[in-house]
């Protein structure tokens, strides 16, 4: 079987493993040491539980025995000051909290919801669906980042189609020189517009810088090989 | 004689294989959209001599952004270089008033054509 027929069974094949390769990054997520959404899970329950605790406490202790015992009628004045303290204290309290949730909710909207979308989408792209492009509200830095995911898939599609414009061109010249001379072995007239798609095959490929490997008409090489 | 042009297409290594075969031919590149609502709006800051359209553009395609250009500019000179078939689309070429139509994997043909303009 040819390496081209390979790749493509395999691609099928694989078509509808998509969900199962996503359920293993899905996985990676949640088992993963560092994840955002552990993270601020974990920032937000310890630092809104730490607010209320600090807030509570100090409302308790400004009210407690020992600390009214502290305060005489002389202290009237002072006496006042901490009821208002007490109201100041859960009012702040009551002001961080409300706006840790905020940030909670930002964080998963805009932040961890979009990055989910984009890995999704990528994922489509990798398995030869260059069909839709991603598409999400989210901060600029990630939106940027959505539409370069889109960039990569529509070069990827222009490539395909170049190569198929070329084959499909090469073919009709083969075809219709197997028309006009059904006894010849080789196609005679059509060779040198073959060999022009081959070549600007090849000049496309060329304005690619490829991992680890260079390569000359002849041969591909490892980057770290001699020739 | 060289031109100043203004590449559009939304593939990028499309973008930049086009400007290698226009800078052979002894032109100028100007500017480069990637779709059309940025085609149009070059099109008014930098006025270059002629414009390469590609057609499958998300968003606004090429065909929409050649004929708001026209409009813009009854002279402009818009050629269109697509992957898609000329047979069928060279009528909408010459309804739209585009100067021509020339197909990505034979993008050589362009300075030819534009040598005739």
């Amino acid at each position: 079987m040819s390496e081209f027929a390979v790749v493509h069974n395999f691609m099928l094949s694989n078509r509808n493993k998509i969900s199962k390769v996503s359920n293993n990054r899905i996985s990676k997520i949640d088992t993963h040491p560092h994840s955002l959404r552990k993270w601020i899970n974990i920032f937000f329950i310890a630092f809104t539980s730490g607010v209320m605790v600090i807030a509570v406490g100090l409302v308790f202790y400004t009210s407690s025995y020992e600390f009214s015992n502290f305060l005489t009628d002389e202290h009237s004045d002072l006496i006042k000051i901490v009821s208002v303290t007490q109201k100041v204290i859960l009012a702040l309290a009551s002001v961080v909290i409300v706006g840790l949730a905020l940030l909670w909710f930002y964080l998963q909207r805009f932040i961890l919801l979009p990055l989910n979308h984009m890995r999704k989408s990528a994922e489509h792209i990798i398995h030869g669906k260059l069909d839709q492009a991603v598409k999400i509200t989210a901060p600029i830095e990630i939106e940027l980042l959505s539409e370069t995911i889109n960039d990569l898939s529509v070069n990827m599609q222009e490539i395909l189609l170049f190569v198929w414009n070329q084959t499909e061109n090469s073919l009709r010249c083969i075809e219709e020189d197997t028309y006009e001379n059904p006894n010849a072995d080789m196609p005679t007239n059509g060779l040198d517009t073959i060999k022009n798609n081959l070549l600007e095959l090849q000049q496309m490929i060329s304005s690619f810088t490829l991992y680890d490997v260079h390569m000359n008409r002849k041969r591909v090489f490892g980057k770290s090989d001699s020739d | 004689m060289g031109k100043c042009i203004l590449i559009v297409d939304d593939s990028s290594i499309m973008r930049k294989m086009i400007k290698e075969t226009l800078t052979s031919g002894g032109h100028k590149i100007v500017g480069e959209a990637k779709n059309g609502v940025d085609a149009v709006a070059l099109y008014q800051t930098l006025k270059p001599d002629l414009v390469t359209m590609d057609i499958t553009m998300r968003g606004m395609d090429g065909l929409a952004a050649a004929r708001e250009i026209l409009e813009l500019d009854e002279a402009a000179q818009i050629i269109f270089l697509s992957n898609l078939d000329e047979e069928k689309y060279s009528q909408d070429v010459k309804e739209i008033g585009a100067k021509g139509f020339v197909n990505k994997h034979k993008a050589g043909d362009i300075l030819n054509l534009i040598d005739r303009l």
